[in-house]
């Protein structure tokens, strides 16, 4: 009895413990139904030692509702039994789910996946990393990185892997070499992070060949420095522009020191415009726009003739300016030795003629002078035609000058060199001159040797012509 | 070098007259006073022994003409 009692009153007590600790419902109505359950039961066990109808009654009303709560509790708990068996099972299925994802990702991810341990000892890694190196999965799982590894890099891999471990995030991709299944060599690149796996430090990372595109890259940098070493040799200026409203420089060779005078780095970005002579860019301008391609000659601003022959391509023009002052300058010098050549050529056929002319003047002169000196010494000198015959013979005398000028023009040379003593020709030249000179004060530094090569009547010919030159000049200023 | 130099302080020659006085019938002179060939013939004559004339000339001041022929022998160089 008291036992029975005593148990009901401890069911009760952890049932409201149940209640508070638990906030559990079910676990409450449970106990609950049980405690009412067994209180009924109690109550029977008094009602046959008692035989009283009501506790007979109580009896079967807290045995009934004792069970009725027992029940729904127990269908309730039940319900919550297999709710939560489902919610396990859905966890699990999800877990599967979660695991196949992270297994496609990995598996079939295009970079190499791997994991390593503190010592290097790889943990795992996923198809692609076994394609990479040429071995099968099982022959890299629990092997060490560095085997696989060209040995002149493995000190960088190793300390990349300690700074990994150190939890360094900020480093840059490695590159290094490793040693493929069948010996050949392969560059790859390389991205790692720390992690913790199953309580231990490891480096989670991805791997990629990058052999293919080292291979790309460095010949791009040869045909870059195929292309730079090109330009840089070409003698002339190469050069990209906009074809915008001030002609921005986008490239020019580093030839652009010696025509220019300027850096590249200072004409990039700048305007074309400014580089060529003011009174020339218009004619630039005029050039450039006749077609696709184009060839225009032109100053610079510093003065320097250039030729520029380019290309149109979308919004830019491409070409190439070269340097031709030189040529310039030999093209004038040529012009002026043709002006010169055909200014003494002119000067021979003048000599020619002048010289023919002066032949066939002399014969009729000669009877002209002739006869009118016989005239002359025939009329009285008082006689009408005296003072005609005498205008006759000056006028023969000038043309006989004229004529003799004019044969010494176009006489050839031909006679026979002499060494002439310079001193004695000017002292036989001032003395045929001295009439002429009587007015003049004339004065003479003479050198004690001084000696040419020549013949003395030309020679003399040059000083008579020109101190008469000097004489008839003096003359002139005294009038 | 045998240079003969021949000055005088007459009229001088107009600037836009120099570049001309070399040219056979060029004369400033008048009529009946100068052919035209003296200079011509002199730089003519010069020209063929080898050597050259210069012409310095101020119009009002004078002129001054240098004949430089080649020496008969080295040592008057």
């Amino acid at each position: 009895m008291s036992m029975l009692i005593t148990i009901n009153i401890a069911i009760f007590c952890a049932s409201i413990v149940a209640f508070f600790f638990l906030s559990k419902l079910r676990i409450f109505l449970v106990n609950v139904g049980w405690g009412l359950f067994s209180l009924g039961l109690l109550v029977n066990v008094v009602s046959e030692i008692s035989d009283n109808i009501i506790l007979q009654l109580s009896e079967s009303i807290l045995m009934g509702a004792g069970m009725m709560i027992f029940a729904l509790a127990l269908i309730k708990e039940c319900d919550v039994i297999l709710n939560e068996l489902k919610y396990f099972k859905d966890a699990e299925e999800a877990l599967a789910e979660r695991e196949e994802l992270f297994r496609t990702l990995t598996e079939n991810a295009i970079a190499g996946v791997f994991m390593i341990d503190e010592n290097g000892t790889l943990i795992y890694v996923n198809p692609t990393f076994s394609r990479v190196f040429g071995y099968e999965r099982d022959e890299l799982v629990g092997r060490n990185t560095f085997d696989i590894i060209h040995p002149e890099d493995r000190k960088i891999v190793e300390s990349r892997i300690r700074d990994r471990l150190k939890g360094r995030v900020d480093l840059p991709p490695s590159r290094f070499r490793i040693i493929k299944k069948d010996g050949s060599v392969r560059w790859v690149e390389a991205f790692g992070t720390s992690a913790t796996y199953k309580g231990k430090k490891v480096v989670l990372g991805t791997l990629v060949d990058i052999t293919e595109r080292l291979k790309s890259e460095e010949e791009i940098k040869k045909a870059k420095e195929r292309f730079e070493t090109l330009v840089q040799n070409i003698p002339g200026v190469v050069f990209r522009r906009f074809l915008d409203d001030k002609w921005t420089i986008e490239y020019m060779s580093d030839e652009s020191k010696n025509l220019f005078g300027l850096e590249p780095s200072e004409l990039i970005g700048k305007s074309y415009l400014a580089l060529i002579h003011p009174e020339d860019k218009e004619n630039v301008m005029k050039d450039i726009l006749k077609g696709e391609s184009y060839r225009t000659e032109y100053r610079i601003a510093n003065g320097k003739y250039v030729v520029e022959r380019g290309r149109k391509i979308n919004e830019h023009v491409d070409g190439v300016i070269l340097d031709i002052t030189r040529i310039k300058e030999l093209e004038e010098e040529r012009k002026k030795l043709e002006a010169q050549l055909a200014h003494a050529e002119r000067l021979i056929s003048i000599g020619q003629l002048a010289g023919g002319v002066a032949h066939e003047i002399n014969n009729p002169l000669t009877v002209i002078l002739n006869y009118a000196w016989i005239l002359k010494d025939e009329l009285p000198s008082d006689s009408e035609h005296y003072e005609m015959i005498c205008e006759i013979e000056e006028a023969g005398m000038r043309i006989k000058k004229i004529v003799s000028d004019l044969l010494d023009f176009s006489r050839k040379g031909g006679g026979e060199f002499y060494e002439l003593n310079i001193n004695d020709i000017i002292e036989k030249t001032l003395t045929i001159l001295t009439h002429e000179l009587r007015t003049i004060k004339v004065e003479k530094r003479l050198d004690a040797k001084s000696s040419v090569l020549g013949e003395e009547e030309k020679i003399m010919q040059i000083l008579l012509n020109i101190i008469s030159n000097s004489i008839w000049a003096l003359n002139q200023k005294e009038t | 070098m045998v240079v003969i130099e021949i000055e005088d302080n007459g009229i001088g020659i107009p600037k836009d007259v120099l570049p001309h006085v070399f040219e056979p019938f060029f004369t400033t002179k008048p009529v009946g006073e100068g052919t035209g060939l003296g200079l011509s013939v002199s730089y003519g004559i010069v020209r063929s022994l080898g050597g050259s004339i210069l012409i310095h000339s101020e119009e009002g001041e004078g002129t001054r003409i240098i004949i430089t022929l080649p020496p008969a022998k080295i040592d008057t160089l």
